[in-house]
């Protein structure tokens, strides 16, 4: 398992501040979701744990050591990284797709080992498009598509797994089988799970941790002691939404209401 | 036969029969009979005037293809081709340029690799937002090759007429004054592209699927582009220095080898054999006269890359709607 940490974490993008002096520990082994309004700064936090946009200030720590100081390379196998809405080039079918997470393993002449090809079988079976390998990508369901990309990045073979969005254009059927397959990720191989989600009720049913972010800053942590509340939701979105309990899972759900005549 | 082992294979023989046609047909036409008895004039005609003409064509078309390709990969888009992003221009301008000042076709060569240094710092300094972003890339390169090729006839304008008949010759894309001193030339800067292009294969695929996806492996999106953006300008140049500017070998080759293949990426080996046999056949076709006059070997590659560039161009317009 691997332990992600932000201090003081402050990061500028074209003159703006994104994020502001965030400081909070990723639970190792758990699934971590971060939501927030649009333009919250949620997706550049992700971004921050995949080193795709640098701290202006603070650090972002994998397992105590500054992400700065540790490289590129060496990063990458230990932490995958999903953008939102990947768009695979023309042509390029799914086994080779999925072939690519295996670049922080390979040699520069792109040759794949036996382990390789091992690490490629595995992640296809995991999330279930063995049977698509030799299919063009952009051919493929949304839903199959963006297994396909799960499945590159669990090729990578990392303790971490950052996905930003993963089930946004999904229908319902789809959006709950990424869930339950992260689910099973989490459990079986105790692997360590962030992810941007838009649906509040997605993230308090199937996340450990979730955590609000608004206007740059860190709105509230929910952990195994703190659950999610219509009090915090009203704090990170300025909407007042209906509270009840699951009926069969311990998760609160949210409501919205209508406007009031 | 795997698609894509069976289009390399296609393609190897279609070079082997465009080489052997051209060395052997013609005119004269050479009796194998008569190069037993070791006959001077048929080798001479052979390894001295047939034999660079052919290799040159092959080296220069793997070389163009090789970098068209890599650049259409790694710049996302497959107007990104090295004769339509400026480096053709700037190697063409920097080699009339040096025939003009230095009055003789021989300083081509040095000409055409100042030229393309001076393109690609150029395309590099004005396209340098966030690390070379592939968008400002193309339409820099697309104004640059613009305003080089208006320098480039200025500068033909401005050439007492004997220069000029032979700069315009030049331009016309030729390999008609080849020598095994060009071979010598392109053939090593060919190999030595093609490894590099070879040992960033893990780092391309990965770079095809986006800047992020790559820094996800670990690689810096802005380092791999520079390597190989610079050495693509480096064979281009070499390939203008032995032979002018062939257009459109560069820009057709990667197309072709991918929808024959049916496969994504620079596939070097095919996109280089198809630089190949596009450049020999056109070799081939200037030596053959047409209303008596024999027509360099550039104008058969622009003859095809035109057309198929107007396609590319109408379908991404189509698709973009």
């Amino acid at each position: 398992m691997i332990s992600l940490s932000t201090h003081d974490l402050t990061i500028d993008l074209g003159g703006r501040t994104v994020l502001r002096s965030i400081s909070f520990t990723v639970p190792a082994g758990g699934i971590t979701a971060i939501v927030g309004p649009n333009g919250s700064g949620k997706s550049t936090l992700l971004r921050a744990f995949a080193s795709i946009v640098q701290p202006s200030a603070g650090q972002v720590r994998l397992d105590g050591q500054d992400l700065r100081n540790i490289r590129p390379r060496s990063r990458a196998r230990q932490i995958a990284f999903l953008r939102q809405n990947p768009q695979a080039p023309e042509g390029l079918r799914v086994r080779s797709l999925v072939e690519r997470g295996r670049a922080p393993h390979q040699g520069r002449w792109g040759i794949l080992s036996k382990a390789d090809q091992e690490a490629v079988d595995g992640a296809m079976a995991r999330v279930g498009i063995a049977d698509l390998q030799d299919r063009v990508v952009t051919d493929l369901s949304g839903g199959q598509q963006q297994r396909a990309w799960i499945a590159m990045a669990l090729a990578q073979d990392t303790a971490g797994l950052l996905l930003d969005e993963p089930t946004t254009f999904l229908d319902p059927a789809h959006q709950l089988e990424i869930l339950n397959l992260l689910t099973r990720l989490k459990r079986e191989d105790r692997r360590t799970i962030v992810m941007v989600l838009h649906d509040i009720n997605l993230a308090s049913v199937f996340a450990d941790t979730i955590v609000g972010v608004r206007q740059g800053g860190l709105v509230f942590v929910t952990g195994p002691d703190r659950q999610l509340s219509s009090d915090m939701i009203q704090d990170l979105f300025d909407i007042d939404m209906l509270q009840i309990e699951h009926p069969t899972e311990n998760a609160p759900l949210f409501l919205s209401r209508r406007e009031s005549a | 036969m795997t698609r894509p082992n069976l289009s390399l294979t296609l393609a190897g023989i279609l070079l082997c029969s465009i080489a052997v046609f051209r060395l052997l047909g013609g005119d004269p036409p050479i009796d194998l009979e008569r190069l037993a008895g070791a006959d001077a004039l048929e080798w001479t005609i052979l390894l001295q005037m047939r034999g660079p003409r052919v290799f040159l064509a092959i080296c220069v078309g793997a070389a163009l293809g090789l970098a068209g390709s890599v650049l259409q990969v790694v710049l996302r888009n497959p107007l990104a081709s090295p004769d339509i992003i400026g480096f053709s221009a700037g190697s063409a301008a920097g080699a009339v340029a040096f025939i003009l000042v230095f009055g003789s076709v021989s300083a081509a060569m040095a000409g055409a690799y100042i030229g393309g240094a001076v393109t690609l710092v150029f395309l590099f300094a004005f396209a340098w937002r966030r690390g070379l972003s592939q968008t400002s890339v193309i339409l820099i390169g697309v104004a640059l090759s613009l305003v080089l090729t208006a320098a480039t006839d200025v500068m033909l304008s401005l050439s007492p007429p004997l220069t000029a008949g032979e700069t315009a010759l030049f331009l016309s894309g030729s390999f008609a004054a080849a020598d095994w001193n060009a071979v010598a030339l392109i053939l090593p800067i060919g190999l030595a592209g093609a490894i590099l292009f070879l040992s960033f294969s893990a780092a391309i695929g990965s770079l095809e699927l986006g800047d992020e996806v790559a820094v996800g492996h670990g690689l810096d999106p802005t380092r791999i582009r520079v390597w190989l953006t610079g050495s693509a300008a480096l064979l281009v140049a070499s390939a203008t220095a032995v032979a002018g500017p062939i257009p459109f070998v560069a820009f057709l080759a990667g197309p072709i080898a991918r929808l024959a293949s049916g496969r994504t990426g620079p596939v070097l080996a095919l996109s280089a054999m198809t630089g190949a046999v596009l450049a020999t056949g056109a070799e081939a076709l200037s030596t053959i006269r047409f209303l008596d006059v024999g027509l360099p070997a550039g104008i058969f590659t622009a003859a095809l890359g035109g057309p198929v560039m107007l396609m590319l161009v109408l379908r991404s317009a189509r698709m973009s709607k």
